[in-house]
């Protein structure tokens, strides 16, 4: 359903008592549609991030992607994320706490039809999985080949992020939509195995798809691992998954 | 790849940035993906301006880089003498 006229801008959200930095797009016109929140991956909430939001306003949903370095002050994303991973990164319950106000702000907006949906790339997937286990009244859930859903390494389990997402998936409601390059090495064909396993065991809603010729991160046309082919099938799945739970 | 895992050095030493020469405190280095290199995955080094950990001094390069690089400084000091970790 690619729409006409589009807005896109930097804008403000309000997070409690703060004023939260976000990209948001949107179809221009009143008809009502859904939203979506995109979950920005570890190099920060760059150029490919307002891309993706300007794709999916296109094709039809107000899309808001949250800054989730934006507490670290005045910078270049990039030097941002470099100060967030200086710091161990960002914490899970901040991160949360963000996707809840989102959620709130994009269900208030006048064209809201009520629904929701959360995509995540990278760090984000993980994200977006995580989101799925702890905020409740998520309506579609996709998670773009995210990393450290499974924690093998207890090491790995800090003070930011002290629970693998896998260990929460019985509070998972939403559909959720999988998107996995077969060679990739964070998430692992072996851990995606897993993740799928205890989806199934728990009787959870889920669709993945596993494109074998993709690595890490095979969407972003910058890269050389960017896989024509296996992107543009993969978006259409996106599209048409977020269609089925939200339109 | 694409984790937190980040390895920070303090560092003895100076870099040159468009507005001249600066001290470094420390380095953090990370293989994750990069920012702007056309590459999938890349060795981060983030040299941090002495007195402000705000600012940094960026290289990313791939791993192959990296390699040659970390050995070809070992290979330089051990032929003047300076041992591996001396």
């Amino acid at each position: 359903m690619p729409s006409g006229d589009l807005t896109a801008a930097k804008t403000g959200y309000p997070c409690g008592a703060e004023t939260a930095e976000a990209y948001l797009a949107r179809p221009t016109g009143d008809a009502k549609r859904p939203g979506v929140i995109v979950i920005h991956h570890m190099p920060g909430w760059d150029e490919w991030t307002a891309e993706v939001c300007r794709k999916l306003a296109h094709h039809g949903y107000n899309t808001i992607a949250p800054h989730l370095y934006f507490r670290l002050g005045e910078g270049s994303p990039d030097d941002l994320a470099a100060l967030a991973r200086a710091a161990g990164g960002v914490s899970d319950d901040q991160v949360m706490t963000d996707v809840a106000a989102c959620m709130d702000y994009l269900r208030a907006l006048p064209t809201s039809n009520g629904k929701v949906g959360v995509i995540g790339f990278c760090s984000g997937g993980r994200h977006t999985y995580l989101a799925g286990t702890r905020l409740p009244g998520i309506n579609a859930l996709v998670d773009c080949w995210g990393g450290n859903v499974i924690v093998d390494d207890p090491a790995q389990l800090t003070d930011q992020r002290p629970v693998a997402p896998i260990d929460l998936t019985a509070n998972i409601t939403a559909p959720l939509l999988g998107i996995f390059g077969n060679e990739d090495a964070n998430p692992t064909p072996d851990q995606v195995d897993r993740t799928e396993e205890r989806l199934k065991s728990l009787g959870k809603t889920y669709e993945f798809e596993r494109y074998d010729g993709a690595g890490h991160g095979f969407f972003a046309h910058y890269r050389p691992g960017y896989r024509a082919a296996q992107a543009v099938d993969g978006w259409s799945k996106v599209l048409a998954f977020f269609h089925k739970h939200l339109a | 790849m694409c984790s937190y895992d980040t390895t920070q050095i303090a560092l003895l030493g100076s870099a040159k940035r468009e507005s001249g020469w600066t001290g470094i405190s420390s380095a953090n280095i990370y293989h994750a993906c990069p920012y702007h290199s056309a590459l999938d995955d890349a060795v981060n080094i983030d040299f941090i301006v002495k007195g402000n950990n705000r600012e940094r001094i960026a290289l990313e390069l791939s791993v192959e880089s990296a390699l040659a690089l970390a050995h070809s400084i070992l290979a330089t000091l051990e032929r003047e003498g300076h041992a591996h970790g001396h």
